[in-house]
């Protein structure tokens, strides 16, 4: 098979430019066309004088020519004629450098020059990514790389590295507008849940969606209008359904005229099977921090004030709401803010140690937060069909599809439902045990824009550590975080860093300076700068190299309306 | 094993029966004269300092103007004529590698690498060999040595592998021995060149080749001149050439005298000379100028000498000549500029041709690290 196939150039190792175990050079016959992310195959020794198989990623190509300078081409072309035709052509090569990604007899001794180079066959690919290791069972299907000479292999991501035990957790960034990044995030739960279910394991899976823009997942149960045939086409490649989530669940923030429209305070209303949540004082108390995460605290007065209030409103020996003592007429946000113990006529108090000048600022941040500018997730009492997150997120099971729409908060009620939804399972993961046979086994949350709540920043905050419990220690959990974001030299670096699966679309030349990047060749940092709509740069821990991807977009619809 | 191996071991072998003072630090490369093309025209070339008969027919109505012996010669492309198809040229490398001693007498033994090469150029402009041959030769001097010793190497030579080249003096001479084996080197480059040129020439017709350097040399001119059907389309082009000649044009009083660095100072960009007789009319010669004067450091730099034989001695058509002079002008895009000192006046497939040879030779490390008698 291998003679049959065609001979796309010749190993080149010079005194300059030797092969070494990591790279190799080729040289293309006149015409081929090659481009960077190929994956191709070169002739390499083996024992017995036996022939064996090296594998390699096409990091960038570079053409030279005989002329050793600029000017002798300018000479060339009778000084500087652009009209004339050069009667010969001008002696040059385009040479690709080859980054080696394995060998079919594990030999990484250079490879010799002038040894023959292939285009790499799907069975290659597999093999040079290391996915032929993958079992069956866990091989989850991730995009689709195709070549240049027309060659196309479905790559495949290890489960075992995307939802633990062995590595989780998955990043993607790129710049917005792109319609990239989402669309992968989705296409990749989608075909971790198919192929979940291929194996009898969907109800061991739960997954939470975080909405941050518009309408966009709120009506991922809804097939998509119209899927072109290619995108099926696809879809089936990889051997996966073109279909919309099943099993989705919505709970929807309360806003300021949901008592009065009973709607909720989003961009659209799924068709079905959604529910409003909103934060009374009772859901809130003890997660205040969280509230307040963004608002610098160095000498940490609002973190014990905090305290007082957690300690006051709580039950000491169940942990439960039950304020008493001086505290005993505080039962909403109204009562706290404005009535004692903070406030005795209308001026604020010591609380503890806590100074009153400090409480004053504690009361003048919170005000804000929960009152004035507030976008009505902030409620005196949830009335009975108003939902908590905390509740619901207790009661998430495997196989649902949970999408919790924060699009319309603030930046502060955002943080605080996303470090609910984290404190919640982290917590209920935590302290479960196998009694507790309604949790499932993995559960992956989704959130865009993850800079916002771990951001890289000097000082931790209440969010950051929360994120980055999950990121360090949900693996083992079976927590997994799948985060986005346009730059990830924004986001904490110990969250990246965390991650086994890293995912690049298009991104910005002064990004991809940032230290977060330096794992990747410049060339292909190059590449990722040029890269198209619905093209992605894949690095996984299984794979040697980073791999160039398409993927089909979601069979379901964006945005009800 | 290499063939370059096999003649190490030749060499060891013989080594036992005779005595050898090793070249120091192994082989050592003769360099070239820089000069090497100008200096052989001038020994070998013709014998005439003068020459004064215009080798051309003009068109009619034509009259050779003696205070302007030239003839505009704009470039003409391979898209409008693509006369130049094929592009020979030779190369040698030559390495001392140690002197023979028997009694009072000595030879110098050198080993060399030779090599012709014809390349075809594609009408696409691409370039591929046609034809490319090297050569191992052991040049000794056999006068200088036993019988005995001559057989002996002679019997160790493989002929298919080495062939070994008596380098003995036909007549006394004083010249040098090694001076002489490299020249005895370049005269069978010359000769494998006239091979290729001669293998090429039957099939040639409106197709032309170029041959790097003169025509005038053995066994070249010998194999034009049995052409038969009257000028072959053999074109010599020489970067260098001897600048000892004189010229005449024109008859009676108003008839110039020209040196040949007057000649070619005052010959304007993209023209040649008229065409002059050399060896009694068999060959016939000019000059063109390829790049302009003011872009050189030199006014006789960018210019090449041409030759074409003619077996039947007649003058050539002024119009063939005109047309190779175009097709030629034209050549000078590209050029090796940077890659040879040469550039101003090399023809860039000879170039390549010279370089697809050269990479067929061992290197100067292997033959260096090879070539050790013991």
């Amino acid at each position: 098979m291998q003679a049959q196939r065609p001979i796309i150039g010749r190993i080149s190792a010079t005194e300059n430019q030797p092969t070494t175990s990591d790279t190799f050079y080729f040289w293309l016959e006149p015409n081929q066309i090659v481009n960077p992310f190929d994956i191709v195959e070169a002739e390499q020794v083996a024992p017995n004088d036996g022939t064996s198989r090296t594998f390699g990623l096409v990091v960038d190509l570079a053409h030279s020519t005989d002329a050793r300078t600029h000017l002798s081409n300018f000479i060339s072309s009778d000084f500087g004629r652009v009209e004339v035709e050069p009667n010969t052509v001008r002696q040059g090569t385009t040479v690709a450098r080859v980054a080696v990604l394995a060998n079919d007899q594990d030999i990484y001794m250079p490879v010799p020059c002038d040894r023959k180079v292939y285009f790499a066959d799907e069975k290659a690919i597999h093999i040079a990514l290391g996915v032929d290791t993958i079992p069956v069972m866990y091989r989850i299907p991730a995009g689709v790389v195709r070549m240049s000479n027309g060659e196309q292999a479905v790559v495949y991501l290890d489960e075992r590295y995307v939802l633990g035990p062995e590595g989780a957790h998955v990043n993607i960034t790129g710049i917005s507008g792109l319609a990239t990044k989402t669309s992968y995030m989705m296409f990749l739960i989608q075909s971790i849940l198919q192929t979940a279910e291929k194996h009898g394991r969907r109800d061991q899976i739960a997954v939470i969606l975080l909405n941050v823009k518009h309408g966009d997942l709120l009506c991922i149960d809804q097939p998509a209008a119209e899927l072109p045939e290619e995108q099926k086409a696809l879809w089936e490649q990889l051997g996966l359904q073109p279909k919309p989530f099943d099993n989705v669940r919505y709970l929807l923030p309360h806003g300021k005229d949901t008592p009065s429209t009973g709607r909720p305070n989003s961009f659209t209303t799924p068709e079905n099977n959604w529910f409003v949540y909103a934060y009374a004082l009772q859901d809130t108390y003890q997660k205040l921090d969280l509230l307040l995460s963004q608002i610098p605290d160095p000498w940490d007065t609002l973190g014990a004030l905090i305290g007082e209030i957690s300690a006051g409103l709580s039950d000491p020996r169940t942990g439960q709401w039950r304020p008493s003592g001086k505290w005993q007429h505080v039962h909403n946000w109204d009562t706290l803010l404005n009535g004692e113990p903070l406030v005795k006529d209308g001026t604020p108090q010591q609380v503890g140690d806590v100074r009153s000048s400090s409480v004053g600022r504690f009361r003048r941040l919170l005000r804000r937060i929960v009152q004035t500018r507030q976008s009505g997730v902030f409620v005196d009492q949830r009335a009975r069909e108003v939902r908590s997150i905390e509740q619901e997120m207790a009661r998430i099971r495997g196989g649902e599809v949970v999408v919790v729409d924060i699009a319309k908060l603030t930046d502060d009620e955002q943080t605080l439902v996303f470090g609910d939804i984290l404190r919640t399972l982290y917590a209920r993961y935590a302290e479960a045990d196998e009694s507790d046979e309604d949790l499932p086994e993995k559960v992956i949350i989704f959130v865009d824009e993850l800079n916002k709540y771990a951001p890289l920043r000097e000082k931790e905050s209440p969010i950051i550590e929360q994120v980055l419990d999950i990121a360090e220690r949900g693996r083992s959990l079976g927590i997994v975080l799948f985060g986005a974001e346009q730059f990830m030299s924004a986001v904490h670096p110990r969250v990246v860093g965390n991650c086994s699966t890293r995912v690049f679309g298009r991104t910005g030349s002064a990004e991809l300076a940032a230290e977060h990047y330096r794992s990747l060749d410049p060339a292909i940092k190059g590449n990722i700068t040029r890269m198209g709509k619905g093209e992605l740069v894949l690095e996984h821990a299984i794979y040697r190299q980073p791999v160039k991807v398409v993927f089909p977009l979601p069979a379901y619809r964006h945005g009800c309306g | 094993m290499q063939p370059i191996q096999q003649i190490r071991d030749v060499l060891r072998r013989w080594a036992q029966d005779v005595e050898v003072l090793p070249a120091a630090g192994g082989a050592l490369e003769e360099l070239l004269r820089p000069d090497v093309e100008e200096y052989e025209d001038r020994i070998w070339g013709t014998a005439e300092q003068v020459h004064e008969i215009i080798w051309e027919r003009l068109p009619d109505g034509e009259r050779i103007d003696p205070e302007r012996p030239y003839r505009p010669t704009p470039p003409r492309y391979r898209r409008e004529c693509h006369l130049f198809r094929y592009f020979v040229d030779g190369s040698v490398r030559s390495y001392f590698l140690g002197t023979l001693m028997e009694h009072d007498r000595d030879t110098p033994i050198l080993y060399a690498q030779i090599g012709a090469c014809a390349l075809f150029r594609e009408a696409n402009g691409t370039v591929r060999p046609h034809a490319l041959e090297t050569r191992h030769l052991l040049l000794a001097s056999q006068q200088h040595l036993s019988q005995q010793a001559w057989t002996s190497l002679q019997k160790l030579c493989p002929s298919h592998l080495v062939e070994l080249v008596d380098i003995s003096p036909s007549q006394a001479s004083a010249m040098d021995l090694r001076n002489r084996a490299n020249g005895v080197a370049r005269y069978r480059m010359r000769a494998l060149e006239a091979e290729i040129m001669r293998q090429r020439l039957p099939d040639l017709r409106d197709e032309w080749l170029v041959m790097d350097g003169s025509l005038m040399f053995e066994p070249i001119l010998t194999t034009l001149q049995q052409y038969q059907s009257g000028v072959p389309p053999v074109l010599g082009v020489s970067k260098n050439f001897r600048k000892d000649p004189q010229f005449s044009v024109g008859r009676g009083p108003r008839a110039m005298r020209y040196s040949i660095y007057r000649l070619l100072a005052g010959l304007p960009h993209e023209h040649r000379t008229l065409a002059f007789s050399a060896y009694n009319g068999q060959v016939v010669f000019w000059y063109v100028r390829l790049r302009p004067q003011g872009a050189m450091d030199y006014p006789l730099m960018g210019v090449v000498k041409c030759e074409l034989v003619t077996p039947d001695q007649q003058p050539v058509d002024s119009r063939l000549l005109d047309e190779l002079s175009c097709a030629l002008v034209a050549e000078r895009s590209v050029s090796p500029h940077g890659r040879d000192r040469r550039w101003h006046a090399h023809l860039y497939p000879i170039y390549l041709a010279e370089q697809a040879i050269r990479s067929r030779f061992y290197s100067h490390e292997v033959v260096r690290q090879l070539m050790r008698w013991r």
